[in-house]
């Protein structure tokens, strides 16, 4: 039995657009829904079967430079692929219960409702170019799937939401043509390299034993190190991201912050790290600082965020950066705690923004008042909002926490200062998600605010799964750590540049 | 004989493995309560005692069991998580000292549990903060019955996540929810300290298991088991409010009375203690630490008992008395192993006779309707039998000869005499200060006539940690017609149970608790003989008289224009607690973060058009993007010299580095 399981996880999203696009109102919304629940369950069936057969894909596609169509799933994609095949489901769920209660009035929520179908067009293009890339085992590959993402999600933030949204999108599309730009550089570079073996492979397997120069390596990496951060982001290139949340759509911030933002975390450890070890050491210390900017100053600004969907990617932010301060600390247990990390916290991201989303739908607006007294108004949305911030601060007994110990505690052997910095910026969390929580639901609600229709058995019930999720992982990270585990997150290649770099001396 | 020894003997093992179902039960009660939501609300409340009675009677079986194999059982039910060479194991340890947490927690929480069926019958949301207890009691049971450092930190969190939805359980009111927010983030500053301290052990330890951490310390040598020490120490300070993370706690008292009995007085802010019981060994290698330790305890003994002097709201005195209190037991913790087994003996007291005396001041306040002292007082004839429970417990906790609070007391004076005689005098003079703010608190409620029947502005002095413990506070300032309600039965039996147990719990635990903890702490602790008092005994009742004394001479008259009175400064019952960290780190970080804030909202919206400038990145890309769109002229030549440049440029940079 020979069926290409990986291409299907591409495939059958990409079908599913071309099927939804004629179709208009709930045969719209279904095709949605059943492609993207099929997706989920082929990816399923992927991690699983994968535990036992060999799934990798490879055929020769450009000759001339080696480049493959070659997929290939392991620890690290196969944990990511679950998650954005997951959370695509869950967001057009959301989206199929905002439907009747929207109407023609031109508010940023309600666009949504100008030719909603091609909302669903785009999210299962969207989802495919994610799952590609996620998949992708030779670099040419990963950085077409990588660029074509770009595309559905420029029109994406362009089609619906606020006034500005077309400057949003704009500053979306330079911010991520730079990446992308830079990858492709990268990407050139690299085949360079490799053609310089005189058999030309740009298979990651291949990629892997090319000897580069030292500073041919630390120039590559930087190309790489600048697309993935701006696309996760990191803090001096992340402007682009508050302007596309309170600009577009709640739903399209959602699918970018928790869906295609993953690619960022997921290409540092996979291509900056795992293709340049040593340059990656090099620069650790650098990134490091970076990533602790990162951590408290998007946490401050969470904590002092007004919109609902700014506060939910300024903490996306913050948490990049511990991701980020994972993957540079460069050991066994930091990486695959930040490898965990991305999983965990891009559920719990679009858990919180899918709160923010109805509570903004709801109500009318995304002000984050001062005792706004939502509490008594949206009690299920308020505890959905509470247990979403609970798992993004990292509470114990939630995925993030095991991710988060993971990444402080293998730091702190070799950077004792950083770390504590970084335990420091774990009281973030805490402050932005309490602040947040008090001004939002707490206080009296005035006596003539009309009552509001709280979550829908619908809404609850997507939201609801994806913190069990974190819940059920968190109770049990063991699970999860010994399938990340498995997968080559660059340990090898870190420890031999280390024996390399230590020989040399 | 010996047949029937192996039968409780694997009785026993069997029993205590099912050790993870008194978690479960609890927790899933919580899960069912939390999210059936208005479903359940009319037997939500049955179902939520029963999540506390089971467990309860678990662990009376267990205690039975052990009392004849008193052998240490740990079950092991997964790994957790693997830490490179550290695997942290979800194991269950019972043994003599979680044994008696487990049913102080369980014993204590169904007290409550049962009390709160009484209190909250007229709030809707008492399916809710059923549900809340329920959470509550699952992460306590989690924390007491953790063996390691790791596990314990996942109940850590799950008691202060708990204390902070039940802070603000009463969310409408905007105290409350700043009382919560407050709450958790001073914890959370705490925890810092515990993540520090796991941080530490897995690295220099490579175990965090507390059987094996103090030995593994000894071997890393160096200053580790200090820091470890120091980090531990600021995680205790937070969750059991000592210096100088003290001040969530006068603010928690805007919960419900009930859950300030249960969660703060007598077993959430005895985790901080618990911590440092199990860390005993650790401080062992650190004296200088263990001396920080003991210096704190004394600070907090008086600071606590100063808050309790001054508070002019019956919950905020009794929660500076815990305060205090707790202060004792942080000063036993330091002592060593001796002190320790007397900081559980005080700890079990005073978890007794302190809810007591908060189940107590909750049945005041439900039979009058609020809680201010300046409005209270000649309770006695109005409540003559709340009198009689609050005294059980008044003269438990100044130290009556017999009574519980006397031998608990006693031990750790001695033992601190031991230590050194000036720490002795502090904890003598704890008992004086004790007897002076508890007589002070019972004069004003009980004697004289009531103070509600005089009138007069009440706004003027209604300052702002006005605690009414109604759900409906307005009404409680129209106090000339106060209506004295009856107190349901459900809230009078565990008055008296606890009333009872503040009485003879003493007695009954002497002697034997310190033959009982002997094993935990490697140390037979000594014990009073019941009738024959030593010198210091005879001191500590001499010193607690002269207390009783004087706030009788003080507060024998007390007239509503004594409230009247403006607080001098420096009797402000927080000492400034506040201001510091208003002025010191509130302030400074709100000008921080709207100083952030204000960075980021001018980079939204300027682009090309609006160049003002501050987002640097964005407008450089504008810059390359207008010269990118001036190069494309349309003529083919500039694009093929462009090219050419271009690959130029890229060759000699590839060149170069290749070459270097």
């Amino acid at each position: 039995m020979i069926v290409p399981w990986l291409t299907l996880v591409i495939a059958i999203p990409l079908f599913g657009a071309v099927v939804a696009l004629p179709l208009r109102g709930v045969h719209n919304r279904r095709v949605g829904l059943v492609t993207s629940g099929l997706t989920l369950a082929l990816a399923i069936a992927a991690v699983v079967l994968s535990r036992f057969y060999d799934l990798s894909e490879q055929v020769l596609w450009l000759r001339s430079v080696g480049a493959w169509y070659a997929l290939n799933i392991d620890g690290l994609s196969g944990s990511l692929l679950l998650v954005i095949t997951a959370l695509v489901v869950a967001v057009l769920l959301i989206r199929s219960g905002l439907e009747p209660t929207a109407t023609a009035t031109a508010t940023a929520t309600e666009r949504i409702n100008v030719r909603p179908e091609i909302f669903t067009v785009l999210v299962l293009c969207t989802e495919a170019c994610i799952s590609a890339a996620l998949l992708a085992a030779d670099l040419v590959l990963f950085c077409i799937a990588f660029e074509m993402a770009l595309l559905p999600c420029y029109a994406l933030v362009g089609c619906w939401g606020g006034a500005k949204r077309t400057l949003a999108a704009a500053r979306f599309l330079a911010f991520t043509l730079t990446s992308g730009f830079l990858l492709l550089a990268g990407v050139i570079g690299m085949l360079t390299a490799a053609s310089a073996t005189g058999r030309p492979s740009t298979l990651l397997s291949a990629l892997g034993t090319v000897a580069i120069p030292e500073g041919m390596g630390r120039l590559l990496f930087v190309l790489f190190f600048l697309a993935f951060a701006i696309k996760g982001p990191l803090v001096p290139f992340h402007s682009w991201l508050p302007l596309l949340a309170r600009e577009a759509h709640p739903l399209v911030t959602t699918v970018i912050v928790a869906v295609v933002d993953v690619l960022g975390g997921y290409g540092m450890i996979r291509f900056a790290v795992g293709l340049f070890p040593a340059a990656a050491a090099w620069a650790a210390p650098a990134v490091l600082v970076l990533a602790l900017i990162s951590i408290w100053y998007a946490g401050i600004a969470a904590a002092g965020s007004r919109h609902l969907l700014q506060f939910g990617v300024y903490t996306s932010i913050s948490h990049t950066g511990f991701i980020m301060f994972g993957i540079f600390a460069l050991t066994p247990e930091t990486l695959t705690g930040a490898a965990m990390y991305l999983s965990a916290h891009a559920v719990s991201v679009a858990a919180l923004l899918l709160v923010g989303t109805v509570i903004w739908v709801t109500t009318g607006t995304a002000h984050i008042g001062e005792f706004a007294g939502l509490g008594r108004r949206l009690p299920v949305l308020a505890g959905l909002f509470l247990i979403s911030g609970l798992a993004t601060l990292a509470l114990p007994g939630f995925l993030n926490f095991a991710a988060e110990l993971q990444v402080l505690v293998g730091a702190w052997e070799h950077h004792r200062v950083l770390t504590l910095l970084a335990i420091g910026g774990t009281l973030l969390g805490a402050v932005y998600v309490t602040l947040a929580y008090q001004r939002l639901f707490t206080g009296q609600p005035s006596p003539d605010a009309p009552p509001l229709k709280d979550a829908s058995l619908l809404q609850r019930g997507a939201i609801g799964v994806l913190l069990a999720a974190t819940l059920l992982f968190g109770c049990a990270p063991e699970l999860l750590r010994e399938y990340v585990a498995e997968a080559d997150l660059g340990t090898a290649a870190i420890a031999a540049a280390d024996a390399a770099d230590a020989g040399g001396k | 004989m010996g047949m029937n020894m192996l039968l409780l003997e694997s009785g026993f093992t069997r029993w205590a493995g099912a050790s993870w179902l008194v978690i479960a039960l609890p927790l899933l009660v919580a899960a069912v309560l939390l999210s059936a939501g208005a479903l359940s609300d009319s037997w939500g409340h049955w179902l939520g005692v029963a999540g506390i009675a089971v467990p309860f009677c678990y662990s009376i079986l267990l205690f039975c069991l052990m009392l004849s194999a008193p052998e240490p059982f740990t079950s092991t039910l997964y790994t957790w998580l693997s830490l490179g060479t550290v695997k942290v194991g979800v194991s269950l340890l019972v043994d003599q000292l979680s044994i008696l947490f487990l049913l102080l927690v369980t014993g204590v929480g169904m007290l409550v549990a049962v009390y709160t069926v009484g209190y909250l019958a007229h709030d809707a949301g008492r399916r809710r903060c059923f549900g809340y207890i329920n959470l509550f009691i699952a992460a306590m049971l989690l924390l007491v019955l953790a063996d390691n450092y790791g596990l314990l930190f996942l109940g850590w969190e799950g008691v202060g996540l708990a204390s902070y939805l039940l802070i603000g359980f009463w969310q409408e009111r905007n105290a409350a929810a700043l009382a919560a927010k407050k709450a958790f983030l001073m914890n959370r500053v705490a925890d810092l300290g515990l993540l520090t301290a796991i941080a530490v052990l897995f690295t220099q330890a490579g175990t965090l298991r507390f059987s094996a951490v103090p030995a593994a310390l000894q071997e890393a040598g160096g200053p580790w088991a200090g820091i470890v020490g120091v980090a531990l120490l600021l995680a205790a300070c937070g969750k059991s409010a000592q210096v100088p993370l003290q001040s969530w706690l006068l603010d928690a008292m805007e919960g419900p009375t009930p859950v300030s009995a249960l969660i703060h007085a007598a077993t959430m802010v005895t985790a901080g203690v618990y911590l440092m019981l199990r860390s005993v060994p650790v401080y062992e290698l650190a004296p200088t630490v263990r001396v920080v330790v003991v210096l704190i305890g004394v600070l907090t003994l008086f600071l606590g008992a100063w808050i309790a002097m001054t508070e002019r709201n019956l919950k905020r005195v009794l929660a500076g008395s815990t305060m205090s209190q707790v202060g004792y037991l942080m000063l036993a913790a330091g002592l060593g192993p001796v002190g320790a087994v007397f900081a559980v003996f005080h700890l079990l007291t005073h978890g007794v006779f302190k809810a007591d005396l908060f189940l107590t001041a909750g049945a005041i306040t439900e039979a009058v309707g609020f809680n201010e002292l300046r409005k209270l007082g000649g309770l006695l004839k109005l409540l003559p039998w709340t009198f009689a429970a609050f005294t059980c417990g008044y003269l438990a906790i100044i130290g009556v000869p017999f009574l519980s609070g006397f031998y608990s007391k006693e031990h750790i004076i001695a033992a601190a005499w031991a230590d050194s005689p000036l720490l002795g005098v502090c904890a003598l003079l704890g008992v004086g200060l004790t007897a002076c703010y508890m007589t002070r608190l019972l004069l004003l409620l009980f004697a004289g006539k009531p103070r509600w029947q005089d009138t007069y502005d009440t706004d003027s002095t209604s300052d702002k940690h006005d605690t009414d413990d109604t759900a409906d506070t307005e009404d409680t300032n129209t106090a000339a017609d106060v209506e004295i309600r009856r107190t349901p039965a459900s809230m009078a039996f565990p008055l008296v149970v606890l009333s009872l147990l503040a009485l003879v719990g003493g007695l009954a635990l002497n002697g034997w608790l310190q033959s009982w903890l002997a094993p935990v702490f490697s140390v037979t602790a000594p014990a009073t003989n019941w009738l024959h008092f030593d010198w210091l005994s005879y001191t500590a009742i001499g010193v607690m008289l002269v207390g009783v004394l004087v706030a009788v001479v003080w507060y024998r008259k007390v007239t509503p224009a004594w409230f009247e009175e403006p607080v001098p400064a420096i009797a402000s019952p927080g000492l400034y607690a506040d201001i510091i960290m208003e002025r010191g780190i509130v302030a400074p970080s709100v000008r921080l973060t709207s100083g952030v804030t204000w960075l980021e909202q001018r980079g939204l919206d300027s682009d090309a058009a609006d160049a003002d400038g501050t987002d640097g990145l964005w407008l450089g890309l504008n810059g390359v993007s207008a010269l990118v769109l001036r190069l494309q002229n349309g003529s083919v030549r500039t694009y093929a010299l462009l090219c050419s440049i271009g690959v130029v440029v890229v060759l000699a940079l590839m060149l170069f580095w290749v070459w270097m």
